[in-house]
C-alpha cells in the first residue's frame, strides 16, 4: 500500500459520495453519514419522517456502489422466515428434499422499510445477521454476502401500531442518522427532479470487493492516545453511575452508551478521517460521528422526556465538558 | 528519518511553550505574592509591626521561588507539546505521528511522513510567539507602585512599631548587661552566699521589669532604677573585684542615660531653631523632639507648653514660650550636670580613701556598727523633714530629711544610713494636703534602698537636687519664689 494507492481509493469514495448526492437533492449529512457507516462496516438507522427520501437514498447507495440491493417492508405480520429464509421441499430427481431457500437478508444491502413496524420476534431475526453476519435457519448458519449491511429506517412521529426496537437491536446499528426536511432551494431542486420525465442515471463507482478493501485498509488507520482518551471520556460520561459524570449525565441519562458505542465512534472517526483524506483521527472526527453513534445509545430518562431534552442535546454538553488538552 | 524530525520538532515546542508558561506562572504568583504583601503593607499601617516590611519580602521571594517552581512543573509533557501544536489547526496529525515513533508499518509510515509535510512549513516562533500580556503587567506594575508607596508612608503605628523595637533592642542589650553581672556573680568565694542571693534577687527582679518594658520611658525608668540598685550594691558589697564590675557597669549606664539626655536635649533645642523659621514639617519636628525631651526629663510644664504649641496649629505666641520654657529647662540641666560632674569627682576621691580604709580593716562587722549609729541621726533628721515633694521622689523619702536637718553640718563626701525599720512606713511617707483637706500620701520607689545601708551622700544630695530642679521647673510657682528654691539648693553644697 502506497500513498498513491490510498489517494486513488478516497477519491473514488469521494466520487460515490458526489454521485449519490446528485441522485439525492440536499441532505448531504446523511449521505456522508451513511457512507461512513457504509466505510466502517456497520448497519445504519435512518429515521425520518415519511417522504423525505430515506427510501430513495438506499436505492441510489446500492446503485452506486454496485451491490445486490433488497428491500424488506416491514409489516406486522412480517413473519422471521419473510426475512431470513426457510427450508422448503424441492423435488429433485425424483426425490423430495429440503433445501434452503434464501431470504430477502441474503444481499449486500438490505433495507429494512420502517423496521419498527414488524413484531419484535421478526425485528430480531436481523440481530444475528446484523453482528455475526450469518444467518441460522434450523441447525445450519448460512453466511451472508459480503459486504453486507442493513439499512432500516423508521418513522419518529407515527408510533400506534408500532414496536420500538429493543435496545439490544438499537446497539447493533451502528450508527442512527436523522434525515431532516429539506430546505426551500432544496426541496424546489427534489420538484424539478421528480415531477417531469428528466431522470438521473447514477453510475456506479465502487464494487463490493472494493468496499472490503477500503475497510481493511481503515482499520489500519492509527489513532493517538490522546484521541483514543477523548473518545473513552465521551462514552464513559455518558453513565450516570460514575464519579465525575457530568450534572446533565446524571440528570437525564438512566444507561448509557455500551462498550459497542466506543467502537462505533472510533470506527467511524477512522471512516471519516479517510474520506477526509487524512491518515489520522482528529479530534474533530471524533466529535462529528459522537452524535450519530451515541445518540441510540443513550436511554434518556422521564425527566429528560419532560424537559423536551434530546439525546443530541445531551452529547453536545457532555462533549463541551471534556478537554482535549 | 521522519521520526527524528517530529521528535526535534516537538522538543522545540515543549521548550517554546514551556518559557512561555514558567513567565506566566511566575507572573501569576508574583502578582499574588505582591497582593499578599500589598495587605501587609496596609495593615502595617494600622496595626504596629515592626518585621512587616521583612515579611515582605519573604512573601515576595518565595512567591517569585513558588511560580518558578511551579512554572516547572507546569512545563507541558512531549505529547502535551505535540496536542498544542496540533490545536492551532493540524488535526492532530503531530501527535498521531509522535506516537507512531518507531513504527514501520505502510499506514504509519504514510501518517508520518503526512505529519513532516505539515512540520517542514512550521516555524515554532511564529506558532508559539511571544506573548506579554499587557493586561498582567499592568498589574504587576500597579501593584509594584502600590506595595512601594505604601512602605514609604508613615503612620503612628508604624512609628510606634519602630519605637517599640528600638525599646525591644534596648531591653534585650541590658538584659545581657544584667546577665553579665549576673555571671560574674557566680563562683566567687569572698562574697557571702546571702549577699550573693540578694544581689542575685535584685537582678532577678531588674530582669523581669526588663521583660515587661513596653516603651521607652519605662525603659528609662527600669535602668534608673537598676542603676540604683548596682550603687547601692557596689556599696554594700565586701567584694572588691564584683564592687568595681557594679560600678563600671553603673557608670556606664549613667554614662549612656547623660549622652541620651544630652543628644535629646540638643535635637529639642535644634529643632526649635528650626521651627523658628520654618513651616509644618519643622514645627511638627519640633513639638515631637521637644515633647520626647520633656518626657525624659519629667517637664510637665514644658510638655504642657509644647502641647498648647501645636493645639494652637503652632502660633508665634506658644513657640516663644515653649522655648523659653525649653531654654530655662535646658540651663538648669547644665548645671545639673556640672554639679553630677563635680560631686562624682569627689565620690571617686573618696571612694579611693574608703578602699584604702577596707583594706586596712578587716572586720566587716565594725563597719555595721557605724552605720547603725549614723542611722539614729538620719531618723532624727527625718522626722525634721518638711519638702512638699519629697514623698513622690523615688527611694529619696529618708534621703530629704537627712539633708534638711543637716544642711549646716553635711559634707558631700558624708554616707548616710538608711533607717532600720522605718523604710516604707506610710509615716515616713510626707506630701501635701489637697482640696478636701485630705493628706495625698504616695509611696516612694525604695527600689535602691535597702534598710541599714549606706549611701553617698553627695551622691544622694546631688540627684536630689536635680529633681528638686526639675520639680521647680514644672511647677507654676512665681519666678522669684522659685529663684528662692534654687538658690537654697545651691547652698546645701
Amino acid at each position: 500500500m502506497d500513498a498513491v494507492e490510498v489517494q486513488d481509493m478516497i477519491e473514488r469514495v469521494r466520487a460515490c459520495e458526489e454521485e449519490i448526492g446528485r441522485g439525492i437533492i440536499g441532505q448531504r449529512e446523511v449521505i456522508r453519514q451513511v457512507l461512513l457507516a457504509i466505510l466502517a462496516d456497520g448497519n445504519v438507522l435512518l429515521e425520518g419522517v415519511p417522504g423525505l427520501g430515506k427510501t430513495e437514498l438506499v436505492k441510489a447507495i446500492s446503485n452506486v456502489l454496485a451491490m445486490q440491493f433488497s428491500r424488506i417492508q416491514f409489516t406486522p405480520d412480517l413473519m422471521p422466515s419473510d426475512v431470513t429464509g426457510t427450508n422448503l421441499i424441492i423435488k429433485e430427481e425424483g426425490n423430495n428434499v429440503f433445501r434452503f431457500e434464501p431470504g430477502p437478508v441474503f444481499s449486500n444491502i438490505v433495507l429494512a422499510d420502517e423496521i419498527n413496524r414488524a413484531t419484535p420476534k421478526t425485528q430480531s431475526a436481523l440481530l444475528e445477521a446484523m453482528q455475526e453476519k450469518t444467518v441460522t435457519v434450523g441447525k445450519t448458519t448460512y453466511e451472508l454476502p459480503a459486504p453486507f449491511m442493513v439499512l432500516a429506517t423508521q418513522n419518529p412521529i407515527e408510533n400506534e401500531g408500532t414496536y420500538p426496537l429493543p435496545e439490544a437491536q438499537l446497539d447493533r446499528f451502528l450508527l442512527k442518522v436523522l434525515v431532516e426536511f429539506p430546505k426551500k432551494e432544496e426541496l424546489k431542486a427534489i420538484l424539478d427532479l421528480t415531477v417531469t420525465n428528466h431522470k438521473i442515471q447514477l453510475q456506479s463507482r465502487l464494487n463490493g470487493e472494493e468496499i472490503v478493501n477500503i475497510r481493511r485498509i481503515i482499520r489500519d488507520m492509527p489513532v493517538a492516545d490522546a484521541v483514543m482518551d477523548y473518545a473513552l471520556s465521551i462514552v464513559m460520561a455518558t453513565h450516570p453511575e460514575t464519579e465525575d459524570a457530568p450534572e446533565i449525565t446524571k440528570k437525564y441519562i438512566a444507561n448509557g452508551a455500551s462498550p459497542r458505542g466506543v467502537q462505533a465512534i472510533v470506527k467511524t472517526a477512522k471512516a471519516r478521517a479517510f474520506l477526509e483524506g487524512r491518515y489520522n483521527v482528529s479530534f474533530e472526527d471524533i466529535r462529528f460521528v459522537a452524535y450519530p453513534a451515541l445518540r441510540h445509545r443513550l436511554a434518556l430518562n422521564f425527566e429528560a422526556i419532560s424537559d423536551g431534552v434530546r439525546a443530541d442535546m445531551v452529547i453536545r454538553d457532555i462533549i463541551g465538558t471534556i478537554q482535549t488538552v | 528519518m521522519a521520526d527524528q524530525i517530529i521528535w526535534k520538532f516537538v522538543h522545540k515546542v515543549r521548550r517554546r511553550i514551556g518559557g512561555q508558561v514558567v513567565r506566566r506562572t511566575l507572573c501569576d504568583v508574583a502578582c499574588i505574592g505582591l497582593v499578599s504583601a500589598c495587605g501587609i503593607s496596609f495593615l502595617s499601617l494600622f496595626i504596629p509591626f515592626y518585621y512587616a516590611f521583612y515579611v515582605e519580602s519573604i512573601v515576595l521571594g518565595s512567591a517569585v521561588l513558588v511560580g518558578i517552581g511551579l512554572g516547572i512543573h507546569r512545563v507541558p509533557t512531549l505529547e502535551q507539546a505535540a496536542l498544542r501544536t496540533d490545536n492551532k489547526g493540524y488535526q492532530e496529525k503531530i501527535t498521531t505521528a509522535f506516537g507512531l515513533r518507531g513504527k514501520e508499518d505502510p499506514f504509519s509510515m504514510l501518517q508520518k511522513q503526512d505529519a513532516v509535510a505539515v512540520i517542514v512549513n512550521l516555524s515554532v516562533p511564529k506558532l508559539f510567539p511571544f506573548k506579554i500580556s499587557v493586561q498582567r503587567m499592568l498589574v504587576l506594575l500597579l501593584l509594584a507602585v502600590l506595595l512601594a508607596g505604601s512602605n514609604l508612608l508613615d503612620s503612628p503605628s508604624r512609628q510606634y512599631a519602630r519605637e517599640h523595637h528600638a525599646v525591644q533592642v534596648e531591653v534585650k542589650k541590658e538584659m545581657e548587661k544584667v546577665e553579665k553581672v549576673e555571671r560574674q556573680l557566680t563562683n566567687k568565694e569572698s562574697v557571702s552566699e546571702t549577699e550573693i542571693a540578694k544581689v542575685q534577687n535584685q537582678l532577678e527582679q531588674t530582669k523581669k521589669e526588663l521583660a515587661k518594658v513596653e516603651s521607652a520611658k519605662e525603659l528609662r525608668q527600669v535602668k534608673e532604677r537598676y542603676l540604683k540598685k548596682m550603687q547601692q550594691t557596689a556599696e554594700q558589697t565586701t567584694d572588691t573585684k564584683l564592687r568595681k564590675a557594679l560600678q563600671k557597669q553603673a557608670k556606664q549606664i549613667e554614662q549612656e542615660q547623660e549622652e541620651q539626655k544630652k543628644k535629646l536635649a540638643q535635637d529639642a533645642k535644634q529643632a526649635m531653631e528650626q521651627a523658628k523659621d520654618g513651616k509644618g514639617k519643622e514645627q511638627k519636628l519640633a513639638y515631637d523632639k521637644v515633647k520626647d525631651y520633656a518626657q525624659t526629663n519629667g517637664l510637665e510644664e514644658l510638655e504642657k507648653q509644647i502641647e498648647e504649641y501645636k493645639q494652637s496649629d503652632y502660633s508665634e505666641a506658644d513657640y516663644v514660650k515653649a522655648n523659653a520654657t525649653l531654654t530655662q529647662s535646658l540651663q538648669n540641666a547644665d548645671r545639673a550636670s556640672k554639679l553630677t560632674q563635680k560631686n562624682s569627682q569627689s565620690l571617686d576621691n573618696r571612694e579611693s580613701n574608703s578602699s584604702t580604709k577596707r583594706q586596712k580593716n578587716s572586720n566587716s562587722e565594725s563597719r555595721t556598727g557605724n552605720g547603725n549609729s549614723a542611722n539614729g541621726n538620719s531618723q532624727g533628721r527625718s522626722n525634721n523633714g518638711t519638702g512638699s515633694n519629697g514623698g513622690n521622689q523615688s527611694g529619696s523619702g529618708w534621703n530629704r530629711g537627712s539633708d534638711m536637718g543637716q544642711e549646716g553640718s553635711r559634707k558631700t563626701t558624708d554616707t548616710v544610713t538608711i533607717p532600720e525599720g522605718t523604710l516604707g512606713e506610710d509615716d515616713n511617707l510626707t506630701g501635701k494636703a489637697n482640696d478636701s483637706g485630705k493628706m495625698q500620701k504616695s509611696r516612694a520607689d525604695q527600689s535602691n534602698a535597702v534598710a541599714g545601708n549606706k549611701v553617698d551622700y553627695g551622691k544622694v544630695s546631688a540627684e536630689y537636687k536635680q529633681k528638686a530642679y526639675k520639680q521647680v521647673d514644672g511647677a507654676s510657682y512665681p519666678a522669684k519664689l522659685k529663684k528662692q528654691i534654687r538658690n537654697y539648693f545651691d547652698g546645701l553644697n
